[in-house]
């Protein structure tokens, strides 16, 4: 009788343990590493309260300054009351130089291996005028600009009718207050439907563990915008919200040494952004699609030269 | 013989089936099978551990063989209840030996079809906020629905007819052992009293009727998945019916190779007869027909308006990258008409002065498709691929009318069977990759898209899952619905005397009654 109790003890213990060991193993190879149980059953970004959030800055600055060993401070800045920001590119001024595609990815953390770049500039033979079919991105002169050539960068538009957030199974991907198409990293499942919904090319997988190099990287991140991605989850142009809701202009802006970057407040009839849907013929990507982008393209003055 | 020495003869033999089904080739194969599914496991667990940056994805061609597979194997699973649902409403007394088997793969491929979405998804660990957090405007919360609900209703349809089944092979088993106790939990006490098979008959009833319209509902949103972005070529609204019509079509195909495995393997030319096999060949047939119609309105329509962004498509398919797949799948296509096309009957409907039909009568066809294929050359002649599919079109056409292979009607089902999934296998890739290559913003520059070894993995273990889950099921229950078979004992010498008489039947269609014939086969084996 002991005997079998015994044998039947051993038997249940060898069951849970290896239950156990099964649960652990697979917690350990899904998502290599930043999955932890708190990850795992957390809630929804707008479900969670101040202490939860608190407690997730927490964990999410001890995971990142153990992988860049750097002290990382973990924000969740929330739309400003008034405001709905607006992006416009001047297509004259633009001289393909790709700085901001870099201070974007300095800015947002992204991906280095495999590279992901939100804003991506193009070439066009200027006597077509912005015609995308005849566009190059792999364009690469000694000096830009070239005579002859229009440049248009192209990032997430923010569309009013954006058909991504429409297709997310999970609501992982929504329109804050403030206009910023924005997703939640511990949220999205990866099934990559609003890359197939987005017209514009605009939102990006990490197809792998994002490599960024320590000394690269930017500390100072939001929750909702920059902060390292984990892999296998979709990843997008915010605004540089973490800039933004605090006063700052988007990194692409600053950085842009022609001015060809305006961006402002919709809302406000003074900013400068309304100022140029005021006065200038601007135009939008793609309008027969009925997105209503909130990033509108401009000439600000003639081309300036002859084709 | 008397009818109650007759059926419990047939009872007998067929509930042994299970049991004597295992010899060496049986093992073989199941062993085969499980070493490809775990070759898969672990290509799995490689892609966990790196992420999908192991397969060949890309930002601009972010789906590939996974969701070509899940569209595949959803296909493969419209065999079922097409076959069972539709028969059973309207009738069909023929549909009994044939309805288990159709059953059995649509529950065994729709699972497999699950495992391929979450071979695809980023992060599975996160499927459950699909539950918690499902948005009900998403096109994949509608798949969810509608693929679980299928699975859940056609596995409760599988068991359904089973009952009786389980029962009798509890009954007949001497000891008790696991398997007793198994199909004495599965029989859920069915004693085959006249109340039980009256809420039999009515259970079965209500699912086949409840069962049609999701199953058109669920390959309807999986094409949505594609129709509902604005893709060039995916956002078009051919794309529910073509995908339904498709889905039938490949599940036909399927159900007719494991018919012929079956039949072959256990010996059931009485129970599986070539009427069967010539009434589903049939079938495949008229949808050949609506799966034609459906691909000519796409791309008829698609290039004669020829709008920037889909021309760039439709290009990439027929003279681009993409021509291979997309011209070896019309040869397949091909091949599965001329094949099926019952060539004698039409020359004497036709009145045709030929006696017998030979490869050179359907010279003019032939023509007319190599004048076609040239015309498609003479756009691309640098394109040796598709030289080479041209080769192929006519060795096939002239192994099609070889008298031999003509005279089977198992083996031509067999053969355009084949065709037929290679063909839609092929047009699920002409669908999810040529669209994702040209990307709507033409500046993004065009996609390529090459499977990695763990892809490749992955996509032999689904199939090898499928045939593995099969060969579970047919060690444990009879892949013939016996009740049913015996049921319509009465009525299938009438239906064979009926058909017998016409003077159109070939000669092998010709058969004595089922009960004489399966005895016949079992005493000879």
């Amino acid at each position: 009788m002991a005997n079998k109790l015994r044998k039947t003890g051993i038997s249940r213990r060898k069951v849970l343990g290896g239950a156990l060991g099964l649960a652990a193993a697979s917690i350990g190879l899904s998502g290599c590493g930043d999955l932890s149980v708190d990850a795992f059953m957390q809630k929804h970004f707008k479900e969670l309260s101040q202490e939860d959030l608190a407690k997730i800055f927490k964990r999410l600055e001890e995971e990142y300054s153990k992988e860049f060993g750097k002290e990382f401070k973990v924000n969740a800045a929330s739309a400003i009351p008034g405001v709905l920001f607006g992006y416009a590119l001047d297509i004259s001024r633009c001289r393909g130089c790709r700085r901001c595609e870099y201070a974007c990815v300095k800015e947002n953390n992204t991906s280095r291996n495999p590279q992901i770049h939100y804003i991506r500039v193009s070439e066009i033979d200027a006597s077509k005028g912005v015609d995308l079919v005849h566009a190059r991105l792999d364009y690469n002169p000694a000096k830009v600009p070239e005579p002859g050539r229009t440049y248009i960068p192209v990032q997430c538009q923010h569309c009013r009718e954006a058909p991504c957030t429409k297709v997310c199974p999970t609501h992982a991907t929504w329109t804050e207050p403030d206009g910023i198409v924005v997703v939640d990293y511990n949220w999205c499942i990866g099934c990559r439907m609003c890359m197939a919904a987005c017209p514009y090319g605009a939102r990006f997988f990490n197809w792998a563990k994002p490599q960024i190099r320590p000394d690269e990287v930017n500390t100072d991140v939001h929750y909702l915008g920059n902060r390292p991605r984990p892999v296998g989850v979709v990843s997008k142009c915010s605004f540089c919200i973490n800039r933004v809701r605090r006063g700052r202009y988007p990194a692409c802006v600053e950085i842009c040494p022609s001015g060809a970057r305006k961006f402002g407040n919709l809302l406000d009839p003074e900013s400068e952004i309304r100022q140029i849907l005021l006065r200038k013929k601007v135009f939008v990507l793609q309008p027969e699609l009925n997105t209503q982008p909130k990033f509108y393209y401009f000439y600000s003055v003639g081309r300036g030269f002859d084709i | 013989m008397s009818n109650e020495m007759q059926r419990q003869v047939i009872e007998g033999q067929l509930a042994a089936m299970p049991e004597e089904i295992g010899g060496k080739g049986f093992w073989t194969i199941f062993c085969i099978l499980l070493f490809i599914i775990g070759a898969g496991i672990c290509a799995y667990l490689y892609q966990v551990v790196y992420g999908l940056t192991v397969t060949g994805l890309s930002h601009t061609v972010f789906w590939g063989f996974y969701i070509m597979n899940f569209v595949f194997f959803i296909g493969i699973s419209h065999a079922g209840t097409l076959i069972s649902a539709i028969l059973r409403l309207t009738g069909a007394e023929w549909r009994r030996p044939v309805t288990r088997v159709a059953e059995a793969i649509t529950a065994f491929s729709i699972m497999v079809a699950g495992t391929m979405i979450l071979a695809d998804m980023g992060r599975p660990d996160r499927l459950l906020n699909m539950i918690s957090h499902g948005r009900v405007q998403s096109p994949l919360l509608w798949d969810l629905l509608s693929v679980s609900s299928y699975l859940f209703s056609s596995s409760v349809y599988l068991f359904l007819p089973l009952i009786p089944d389980i029962a009798l092979m509890r009954d007949k088993l001497t000891s008790k052992g696991w398997r007793w106790a198994l199909y004495n939990l599965l029989s859920l006490n069915w004693k085959g009293t006249d109340v039980q098979r009256a809420r039999l008959e009515k259970a079965i009833s209500a699912m086949a009727i409840m069962i049609i319209p999701l199953a058109v509902s669920v390959h309807t949103v999986v094409a949505y998945v594609f129709a509902m972005t604005l893709r060039p070529m995916w956002h078009s609204t051919i794309m529910g019916p073509y995908f339904v019509i498709g889905a039938i079509f490949s599940g036909l195909a399927a159900l007719l190779i494991v018919m012929a495995i079956v039949q072959k393997s256990l010996r059931l030319e009485g129970v599986l007869k070539e009427i069967h096999f010539q009434y589903l060949s049939n079938l495949l047939l008229v949808f050949f027909g609506a799966w034609f119609y459906g691909t000519i309105c796409e791309y008829l329509v698609t290039g004669y308006g020829g709008a920037s962004a889909e021309m760039r498509v439709l290009s990439s398919k027929m003279l681009e990258e993409h021509t291979w797949m997309f011209w070896t799948m019309i040869f397949c296509m091909a091949g599965t008409f001329f094949i099926l096309t019952p060539w004698d009957w039409v020359v004497k409907r036709l009145r045709l002065p030929v006696a017998t039909v030979s490869p050179w009568h359907a010279f003019p066809l032939m023509v007319l498709g190599w004048v076609g294929v040239f015309m498609t050359i003479s756009f691309t002649p640098g394109n040796p691929l598709l030289w080479v599919s041209g080769v192929a079109y006519l060795i096939l056409f002239f192994l099609i009318l070889v008298p031999s292979l003509r005279q089977s009607t198992v083996s031509m089902a067999v053969s355009a069977s084949l065709l037929v999934l290679v063909g839609m296998w092929l047009e699920r890739y002409s669908i999810v990759v040529p669209t994702l290559t040209r990307p709507m913003l033409e500046y993004i520059g065009d996609g390529s898209y090459t499977p990695t070894w763990v892809e490749i993995c992955i996509t032999f273990a689904g199939f090898s899952a499928v045939g593995l889950l099969f060969m579970i099921f047919s060690k444990l229950f009879p892949l013939i619905s016996i009740w049913e078979v015996c049921e319509a004992e009465e009525d299938i010498p009438a239906i064979v005397a009926k058909l017998t008489d016409e003077a159109t039947l070939p000669a092998s269609l010709q058969h004595g009654s089922l009960i004489n014939e399966s005895l016949e086969v079992k005493s000879n084996g």
